[in-house]
């Protein structure tokens, strides 16, 4: 009789083979464990650099409203102009206010009691909106639009010297710029697009897909309540001194598109949005990155002037507008500086 | 008459023995490799997660400055040890609010108490008349010395970096100390106007050199004041003159406070030499862990503010450094006092 235990061989090696495939199996789920791990505390420092750049652009808004973006009631409708200022450099002022003096207001529908602004530090009444001080928040959800307004094509439009050129020319006379550039992101007009000076100016303001619900910033513009009511990094009162100029700038990452709180949501009726759930707009808040700074705005411009003295200053300088490093005495600056930003510890009490 | 087998031929055994060490040693590499691969990842993600941390210490700094000024340890706050002026002293109540309008914190651009009367173009000599009758420091009209008086109180208890920090943009850095003054001080007749090394005012003294010079005459503006050198936060010797110009805190590279020749910003320099030792992290970790460093630099250049911070990890095994530098935009210094309750 022949003794034969192949069966037994074979499960060895089967053994052996499960064993690796076991351990190398052990190893890719504790590596896929770890990218995982990485790729989630890495959204962590996304969603901080996110909000961070919402600082910037909250910032950037509070300078551009410092000028534009405001209308004078008339007749019912909204005219737009140019307005002096957060705090109007003529008088001190609160802004935004016209060239005559006129104040300003917010072309949001729910605006209408700007009407009423009587306080003398230009406190509103409840139920005011932006840029009332005290009014309610201005609410910017960020997106990257398909095409914006004005956009330039970044391709380069070449403009050839001619090979028989006057070469004693100047450099215009020599390139002639017979392509214009830049160029614009939309044909002109033409055959191709007959509306094409239209689409350049209006853009195509649909928004991208990818840049939705990423990221949002509000502004605040403070009373000198809220300013009593500054606290210092351990907790303790700390107030600040007041000015129409103070703002606070709420930076958001996520996908709560600014709204504070389910209330704010419905008062808004934007239910739809969060499915009209408020567990699930309960989720996003908790998920989202809030941080909350506070700034001063100032009228002042300067600071960026290499030549406000020189020697050789010409008598009609003030008259002059141009390029030349050598006699500008101005800055190209008309939306105002910071006097300073604060970083808050905690959440203040309104923003 | 079959042959009965009880055992492996040696040849069988040999073959076996063989394929096993084959299979075994295959294995073995395989395992090996992979775990040097895994403990690589999870080194490279100690690594990262270090960065990370780090970056979000350096961006807790930028906004908090802790490192500069730890509002819970008096032990940690190297700036406030200098003796005269410096940036994380408190204001008193006069400093502040004894004119809302031309105090330490207003400087009203509608108000024309805070508006800037000299003579720019010119400082030496007084044959294009006394400018000082239109402000200066003790002016008998109160409006007229409003702003020169603030100008140089807030530089006495704040420093350059606290008064710069603190001042508009447009700020012309320069006012008459005296009646019949030609001559705009910077703040004060200068002990030695043409050495830095000993009096750190140099930089705005009487010597004509230009207009990107350290050393132009002429009253100037933030663009230059700070063109060709920084203003900064330090605490070190050498950089602050504590002897005679208490936290001014005024940095000129390449020159050693000496030669003005053209000088160029060095930032590895300014950063080297003025950055408050940072926070280093993990300090109770392994030995064999990375080591991790936070420092920030808050300094003006060029007209601007710049806050840097500088992530540094060190593998103590291979030696291996990385640097990351980084700015953001953050809490400037009055934020920082404000976030200390140092202002009113």
């Amino acid at each position: 009789m022949i003794l034969r235990r192949p069966a037994s061989r074979r499960g060895t090696i089967i053994i052996i083979v499960a064993g690796i495939c076991a351990l190398l199996a052990g190893l890719a789920i504790a590596f896929l464990g770890r990218m995982r791990s990485d790729a989630e505390e890495s959204a962590l420092l996304m969603r901080e650099a996110q909000s961070r750049v919402m600082l910037n652009a909250g910032l950037t808004y509070v300078q551009e409203a410092s000028r534009l973006g405001w209308g004078l009631r008339s007749s019912g409708t909204l005219e737009s102009r140019e307005s002096f200022g957060w705090i109007d450099v003529r008088d001190g002022g609160v802004g935004p206010r016209d060239i005559r003096g006129q104040r300003m207001l917010s072309p949001d529908p729910g605006a209408a009691a700007n009407d009423a602004i009587t306080h003398p530090d230009g406190d509103g009444p409840a139920g005011s909106w932006f840029p009332v001080v005290g009014g309610h928040a201005a609410r910017c959800p960020m997106y990257v639009m398909q095409r914006p307004p004005f956009a330039i094509s970044q391709k380069f439009a070449l403009n050839p010297m001619r090979p028989d050129a006057d070469c004693t020319q100047n450099y215009a006379a020599l390139i002639r710029f017979s392509v214009a550039d830049p160029q614009p992101a939309v044909t002109l007009a033409g055959d191709v697009d007959p509306n094409g000076l239209a689409n350049f100016n209006n853009g195509d303001q649909q928004p991208r897909s990818a840049s939705l619900d990423l990221a949002w910033f509000r502004v605040y513009r403070m009373t000198r309540a809220d300013c009593q009511a500054h606290r210092d990094l351990q907790g303790r009162a700390a107030p600040i001194a007041w000015s129409p100029a103070i703002f606070t700038i709420t930076c958001g990452a996520g996908a709560t598109a600014g709204y504070r709180s389910w209330a704010e949501v419905t008062a808004d009726q934007a239910q739809g949005r969060f499915t009209d759930d408020p567990s699930f707009f309960a989720q996003l808040q908790a998920q989202e990155t809030r941080l909350f700074f506070i700034a001063e705005w100032s009228p002042v411009a300067g600071g960026n002037v290499g030549e406000h003295y020189v020697d050789d200053m010409p008598a009609d300088e003030s008259r002059k507008a141009r390029w030349n490093g050598d006699y500008r005495t101005h800055s190209y600056n008309h939306g105002g500086s910071f006097r300073w930003i604060e970083r808050l510890v905690g959440e203040p009490g309104t923003w | 008459m079959p042959t009965t087998r009880h055992a492996f031929t040696l040849i069988e055994l040999m073959i076996a023995i063989s394929l096993s060490i084959l299979i075994v040693s295959v294995a073995m590499a395989g395992f090996r490799t992979a775990a040097q691969t895994v403990t690589l990842v999870n080194r490279l993600a100690v690594e990262n997660s270090l960065l990370r941390a780090g970056v979000m210490a350096g961006i807790d700094e930028l906004d908090f400055w802790t490192s500069y000024d730890d509002p819970l340890d008096p032990a940690a706050q190297p700036l406030r040890r200098q003796p005269n002026s410096n940036p994380f002293r408190r204001l008193r109540e006069g400093d502040a609010q004894s004119d809302p309008d031309i105090g330490f914190l207003a400087f009203g651009q509608h108000d024309p108490r805070s508006w800037w009367r000299g003579q720019g173009l010119f400082t030496s000599g007084d044959s294009r008349g006394d400018y000082s009758q239109f402000a200066r420091t003790g002016h008998p009209q109160a409006w007229r010395s409003a702003l020169p008086e603030a100008l140089q109180r807030i530089n006495g208890r704040l420093g350059l970096y606290g008064m710069v920090d603190y001042l508009p943009g447009n700020t012309i850095y320069a006012f008459y100390t005296g009646e019949h003054g030609a001559t705009p001080d910077e703040f004060s007749r200068l002990s030695n106007p043409d050495d830095a090394a000993t009096d750190l005012r140099a930089y705005a003294n009487n010597s004509d050199a230009g207009w990107w010079s350290v050393k132009g005459s002429r009253p100037k503006d933030i663009c230059t004041l700070t063109c060709v050198g920084g203003v900064t936060l330090t605490a070190k010797d050498g950089i602050v003159n504590t002897a005679t110009n208490a936290n001014r805190h005024i940095y000129q590279e390449e020159g050693g406070g000496v030669a003005y020749v053209n000088p160029q910003f060095n930032f590895k320099q300014l950063f080297n030499n003025c950055t408050i030792p940072g926070r280093v992290a993990l300090t109770r970790g392994p030995a064999a862990w990375p080591a991790m460093r936070t420092t920030v630099l808050h300094y003006i250049h060029y007209t601007r503010q710049n806050h840097v911070a500088a992530v540094t990890i060190t593998s103590p095994i291979t030696g291996e450094a990385i640097l990351v530098r980084f700015s953001a935009t953050g809490s400037t210094l009055r934020g920082a006092r404000q976030q200390r309750g140092l202002d009113l």
